[in-house]
């Protein structure tokens, strides 16, 4: 009898599977070397923000070094097509918009708009943030942190970072969205909110925000909490989800967020290397899948890290750990699946840059 | 009551543990010094060292990385760079290559991070004659 039950519900399995329209993955197969890219001697590994475009077989990213600037590969050969050297030498993360500009980050300003020869066409200073302000809020220089553009705003979830011994006004920090839009007259609209978590407790280096989109949604995902926001900038609605891992308890806070000017930064640095992070999140439009990258405690190279799976509800699928080739920082996603940068063949051949996919199965 | 006495004596033998002073760091001395013995550094030569972390609060190291662009060249200072993920990287930052001197080390296979190094910070390591531990405090200019 019980066997027999079990034999159905194997059997109804995909079934249910199909009617949730989702399906059901459970683990991961590498595909070594699915892209490889040359490098020239004044080009490296290292790279602040990629995005891959399939139509025009390009992976673009933005490199700091020996000057900011935006490189762009052929995916088909693996050689580099052109540069973009931008007016001013800065660009951080970047989004390329459908007329051939750019909308790049410098987090030290905001956001510059260039043409396809890095001509600044427009500049957007962003209210408070750069070192010269003493930053509340440093922009983010995280590929975990995309730049939107919609309905003549840029948008941006980047850090919040309170530093210890600094004199912030706190009472502020509640009233900020997790989300950033500065309008095209400098004036900043928050969207969702701070979680509830970080309301009231200072996670320290911790507290900041990733994010992903779908279809013209953003996602945020805290660095340090399980609560997602879904967040229609149209609407200015935020769906919250609760996304529940096997790491949330795993995260804690360094204290009370009253008491921030208390702790050092020997405290903080230890409270940052002895937790775990949610540092990124990344939407796979191919498969309504989402990644929830998380950073292992350590400040070990490469990082320990490990990825969960999550459907469209956010809900854990599996748990995959990195291996430790990988830099997580450095990916995109094609038709196939997830490209990470392999820095092992990296050490190997400097002058290689090579992406190993992870696909779901 | 057996229990309870079971109890009893577990909380006596707790609270009778010498008291252990704090460590200031997960690095030993010994192990610390090994690194750089094992590339020819002595580090009891040096005033000041300098560990400047290829990875963690990036503002924090650009900043160091400017203080070592200026005063590389005082040989009181020994500046290591180590969580490096990229050494071509880190070669292309400076483009001057004699500021890599004799008082500068490249932790290419990271072995200050294997040996308990774990700041996101640039910092500071103080050597006590008294102290089995490496002190690592974060560093100011």
């Amino acid at each position: 009898m019980k066997r027999s039950l079990k034999i159905t519900l194997i059997l109804l399995f995909p079934i249910y599977n199909y009617c949730l329209g989702q399906q059901r993955y459970t683990s991961i197969k590498i595909e070594p070397k699915a892209y490889q890219f040359s490098l020239d001697k004044d080009q490296a590994l290292t790279s602040s923000y990629l995005e891959f475009d399939e139509k025009n077989n390009e992976l673009w990213r933005s490199v700091k070094y020996p000057k900011e600037h935006i490189e762009i590969f052929d995916t088909k050969t693996g050689k580099l097509k052109r540069k973009i050297l931008p007016e001013g030498n800065k660009c951080n993360v970047f989004k390329k918009m459908e007329d051939g500009n750019v909308w790049i980050q410098d987090e030290d300003f905001g956001f510059k708009l260039i043409n396809k020869n890095g001509r600044i066409l427009k500049k957007l200073q962003e209210p408070g943030v750069g070192r010269k302000y003493g930053a509340d809020m440093i922009a983010c220089n995280s590929s975990f942190c995309p730049i939107s553009v919609y309905d003549n705003m840029v948008l941006t979830t980047g850090y919040i970072i309170l530093l210890p011994k600094k004199d912030y006004a706190i009472d502020n920090y509640s009233k900020w969205g997790t989300l950033r839009g500065i309008e095209m007259n400098e004036k900043v609209r928050y969207y969702g909110s701070i979680p509830k978590a970080s309301a009231k407790s200072f996670y320290g280096g911790l507290n900041s925000f990733a994010s992903t989109e779908n279809n013209g949604k953003i996602v945020v995902a805290p660095m340090f909490s399980n609560d997602i926001q879904v967040i229609d900038v149209e609407k200015r609605t935020a769906k919250m989800f609760h996304a529940s891992t096997k790491y949330d308890k795993l995260i804690k806070p360094l204290g009370k967020l009253e008491d921030y000017r208390s702790y050092s930064i020997d405290q903080a640095n230890k409270h940052f290397v002895s937790n775990y992070a949610f540092i990124g999140i990344v939407y796979d439009k191919y498969r309504d899948v989402y990644y929830r990258f998380i950073r292992h405690p350590g400040n070990s190279i490469p990082m320990r890290c490990s990825i969960v799976v999550m459907d469209k509800n956010f809900r854990a699928l599996f748990y995959y750990d990195v291996p430790f080739d990988y830099s997580p920082g450095r990916f995109f996603i094609d038709k196939k699946g997830l490209l990470l940068a392999n820095n092992n063949n990296y050490l190997k051949d400097n002058n290689k840059l090579t992406f190993d996919r992870l696909s779901l199965l | 009551m057996i229990k309870n006495l079971f109890f009893l004596f577990c909380l006596i033998l707790i609270s009778c543990k010498p008291s252990v002073k704090t460590p200031e760091s997960g690095i030993e001395k010994e192990k610390f010094e090994s690194v750089f013995a094992k590339n020819n550094i002595q580090v009891k030569d040096y005033k000041n060292i300098i560990i400047i972390p290829g990875s963690g609060c990036s503002g924090c190291i650009s900043e160091a990385e400017t203080y070592f662009k200026a005063h590389s060249k005082e040989k009181e200072n020994l500046f290591v760079f180590t969580a490096i993920g990229d050494v071509k990287i880190l070669k292309m930052k400076f483009k001057d290559s004699t500021i890599f001197g004799n008082n500068v080390f490249i932790d290419e296979k990271n072995e200050l991070v294997d040996n308990g190094f774990d700041s996101i910070y640039p910092s500071t390591a103080t050597l006590d004659p008294d102290s089995e531990l490496v002190k690592i405090s974060v560093f100011s200019k």
